[in-house]
Parts: C-alpha cells; sequence; structure tokens
C-alpha cells in the first residue's frame, strides 16, 4: 500500500506498465489524423461572430441610407398588390335603383376597367334590380385586365317583371361590356365600357302610366330593332290617336 | 477560450491504447477500438469542460464505454482463445507478458478495470475514483492494492501448474 502511495517502485508495478505498449506507427498515424483535423469552433463563438456581422451590417445601412430604401421598397412591395385589389374590391358597380314611378326604363352605365399588372384581380359586379315598369336597359360591365389572372363573376340581370304580356316591351337595352385587355405592365388597364340602353326614345314619357309606354305601331315608339312589317303608319285611330308627346300638336 | 483536450495526443494515445489493450489484448482490435475513442474526442471535443478533469480522465471515459461496447460484441461472437506458446519458441519477455495477460485475464472485470487503469491509462487513485464512482480516493486505492496482490496470486498459480510457463520470473520480481 505504501509502494502504491509512492507511485509504485516496485519490479511488479513496472512490468504491469510496460505490459501494453503502443506501437509507434500506430500513435504517430493517429496523432497526426488527430492534429490536423481542424479545431471546431465553439458555440458562444459562432454566436458572437454572428451578432458583430449583424451589428455590421445595421451600421453600414444606417450609413447609406439603406433604412429608407429598405422601408420603401417594402411598401412598394407590400402595399402595391393590396392597392391593386383594393381598388377593384372598390369599384363593383352599384345596382341602378328601380324608377319609383314604375314607367322608365333603367340605363345602367356600369363599366368597369381593371387594370393589372400582374396580380390577380376579383372584380365583382352587382345585378341590377328589375324596374317596375317599362324598359329594363342594362349595360353590363365591361372589363378590361391587362395580364395576370381575372376572375370576373357577372350575375346577371334579373327580367323585368313588368310588361310580360306585351310582346314588343321595349327591351331595347342591351347588355354591352366592352373590355379593353390593353393593361400595361404598370397595372393600368384602360377603364372597360359598359353602355346600357334601355327606352332611348322615351325619355320624355316621365310621369306617364306604363299603359302609355306600350307599343303603338306609328307612334314612335317601336323598337327601333324591330323592323316594322305592317302597313305604313295610320296612327289615327288605330287604336287611337297618338299622344302628343312633344307638345307641338303633331 | 477553451482549452483543446486534444492539444498534445501522442502521450493521450499512448495511456488509451495501454488501457484498451489491457481490456482487450494487444493488437488489431486494440488499435481499433483506440480510433474508435479518439475519433469520438474529436466530435465532442468542445463538449470537454476542463472543470470536471484532465483531458485524459475524459477521454478514458469514452474509451470505457468503447471497450464494453467491444466486450459485448466480443462475447456475442467469441473468438479461438490463442494456444499458449511453447517456451523456447519466444522470448522471455515475450512469455511474461502472455503469462501476465493470461492472469489478468482471470480477474474479475472490476479488478481488470482498476488495474488497466492505474498501469495502463496511468491515472491517479482519485481519477480512478472518480471514473468509477468510488466513494473516496482511499477506497480507490485499497480496491486497487487487493486487485494487484489478486493478480500475483494468479501468478503465483500459474507458475505452480505449469513451472515452465514463466521461466524468467523470480520471486523477487513479483
Amino acid at each position: 500500500m505504501r509502494a502504491f502511495r509512492r507511485g509504485g517502485s516496485s519490479k511488479f508495478e513496472q512490468r504491469l506498465r510496460s505490459q501494453h505498449v503502443a506501437p509507434e506507427r500506430f500513435v504517430a498515424g493517429l496523432a497526426s489524423r488527430i492534429t490536423g483535423t481542424p479545431r471546431g469552433v465553439p458555440a458562444g463563438r459562432r454566436l458572437s461572430v454572428g451578432l458583430a456581422f449583424a451589428v455590421l451590417t445595421l451600421v453600414a445601412l444606417g450609413i447609406f441610407g439603406g433604412y429608407g430604401y429598405a422601408a420603401s421598397g417594402g411598401n412598394f412591395g407590400l402595399l402595391g398588390p393590396v392597392h391593386a385589389i383594393t381598388k377593384a374590391v372598390s369599384s363593383p358597380s352599384t345596382p341602378n335603383k328601380p324608377d319609383a314611378k314604375g314607367d322608365n326604363g333603367n340605363g345602367n352605365n356600369n363599366g368597369n376597367g381593371n387594370g393589372n399588372g400582374g396580380g390577380s384581380t376579383t372584380t365583382t359586379t352587382t345585378p341590377n334590380p328589375p324596374a317596375p315598369g317599362n324598359g329594363n336597359g342594362n349595360g353590363n360591365n365591361g372589363n378590361g385586365n391587362g395580364g395576370g389572372s381575372t376572375t370576373t363573376t357577372t350575375t346577371s340581370n334579373p327580367p323585368a317583371p313588368a310588361n310580360q304580356p306585351a310582346p314588343t316591351t321595349d327591351t331595347k337595352g342591351s347588355d354591352k361590356g366592352n373590355g379593353n385587355d390593353n393593361g400595361n405592365k404598370d397595372g393600368n388597364g384602360n377603364k372597360g365600357n359598359g353602355s346600357g340602353n334601355a327606352d332611348d326614345g322615351d325619355d320624355d314619357d316621365q310621369g306617364q302610366s306604363p299603359t302609355d309606354d306600350e307599343y303603338k305601331p306609328g307612334c314612335g315608339k317601336g323598337d327601333k330593332n324591330h323592323d316594322h312589317t305592317g302597313p305604313p303608319g295610320e296612327h289615327n285611330g288605330f287604336p287611337g290617336k297618338c299622344p302628343d308627346d312633344d307638345g307641338d300638336g303633331d | 477560450m477553451a482549452r483543446d483536450p486534444l492539444d498534445q495526443p501522442e502521450p493521450l494515445i499512448r495511456r488509451v491504447y495501454a488501457y484498451v489493450a489491457y481490456r482487450l489484448g494487444d493488437g488489431a482490435d486494440a488499435e481499433d477500438v483506440t480510433s474508435e475513442v479518439f475519433e469520438s474526442a474529436l466530435r465532442y471535443r468542445t463538449s470537454y469542460d476542463a472543470s470536471k478533469g484532465e483531458p485524459v480522465a475524459w477521454l478514458l471515459g469514452i474509451a470505457r464505454r468503447t471497450v464494453a461496447a467491444a466486450l459485448a460484441e466480443r462475447s456475442a461472437y467469441p473468438a479461438e482463445v490463442p494456444d499458449t506458446p511453447a517456451p523456447g519458441d519466444l522470448a522471455v519477455e515475450a512469455v511474461e507478458r502472455l503469462a501476465l495477460q493470461e492472469a489478468f485475464a482471470r480477474l474479475s472485470e472490476r479488478d481488470q478495470e482498476l488495474v488497466a487503469l492505474r498501469y495502463g491509462a496511468d491515472l491517479k487513485a482519485s481519477q480512478i475514483a472518480w471514473l468509477l464512482e468510488i466513494p473516496t480516493t482511499n477506497a480507490a486505492e485499497v480496491a486497487l492494492h487487493r486487485a494487484v496482490a489478486r493478480l500475483r496470486e494468479e501468478l503465483r498459480r500459474q507458475d505452480e501448474l505449469d513451472p515452465l510457463a514463466w521461466p524468467a520470473r523470480s520471486s523477487a520480481s513479483l
């Protein structure tokens, strides 16, 4: 025991120490492999290097005005599509109110022009409610799209409820939607041109009853798109005198 | 900056190899396991904590686990036991080495570990106590003394059974 405390001086202990000696070639080879391996960088050092790089980047940006540039770029990149969508969503056509009197045609001139420079645009078109009176003409919604995907939802106009029995009810209104799809990259699409024409021969019959607005051959109440195949107009007496619309006594 | 535990690898390699060779025997197996130990050490060198001990103690912790795995594998696939060489075939030193190896192999696992760590890895009693979770350094010294005594007894018994096996042995050297 005392010999152990002194470091083991007996021959037996020396023999035990020299019992297994590593081959020199093995030791040299393994040592060269170990020393040739690059030492890994500690995690703390990696973190400090990363922080230093971040600080340097921020300082450089501050010096050269990169913050303002980054902020403006961010606004453009983020808010540009938002503006485009807002514009598209905020411009759905407002439905025309039906004429309270019930005897006027409704002309709807809702032209929706959507210029799209690459983003997607969604256009929603509100249908026009039917007018209770005559002559529903709805020119619906021209949609122009200049590139990108466009989803256009157009709800058809409901039929006018009045004057159904009359075969020649003035239904001059036509669904004309003219969209110009020449949108350019800058998001400037030409506005679509929607034109609605309703009862355009009778703008002066305000306040008259629906009966007055019925088709009367030869009285100028006809459908201009409808060819008159009957005898030449002899409106006096058929079925009655034509109303004097313009008040000139004719 | 943390100290690199593998800064001076050669003395560490010798000590680790000696420990491994005690447990597994000299040769290719010991070299392979020693290499494996240092590969693990290279991989985890940044996790070395100098406050917990010297690099050799840290390396021997890795070596003990690696040796245990190698021994488990060896028990699953037992190798042939080499024949004891005839006395005149090898040099006296080699014969003595083999006799000691046989005696060592008859020790218990705990005694083998104690002797390998003390005379192979050249650890102090305090380091052995820390590695083997012996409560005190004094207890480690006592355990080590008993292990060496049992090794001597094994050699003596071997000599009685085969007096020609270790011709250079003398009672003074034991």
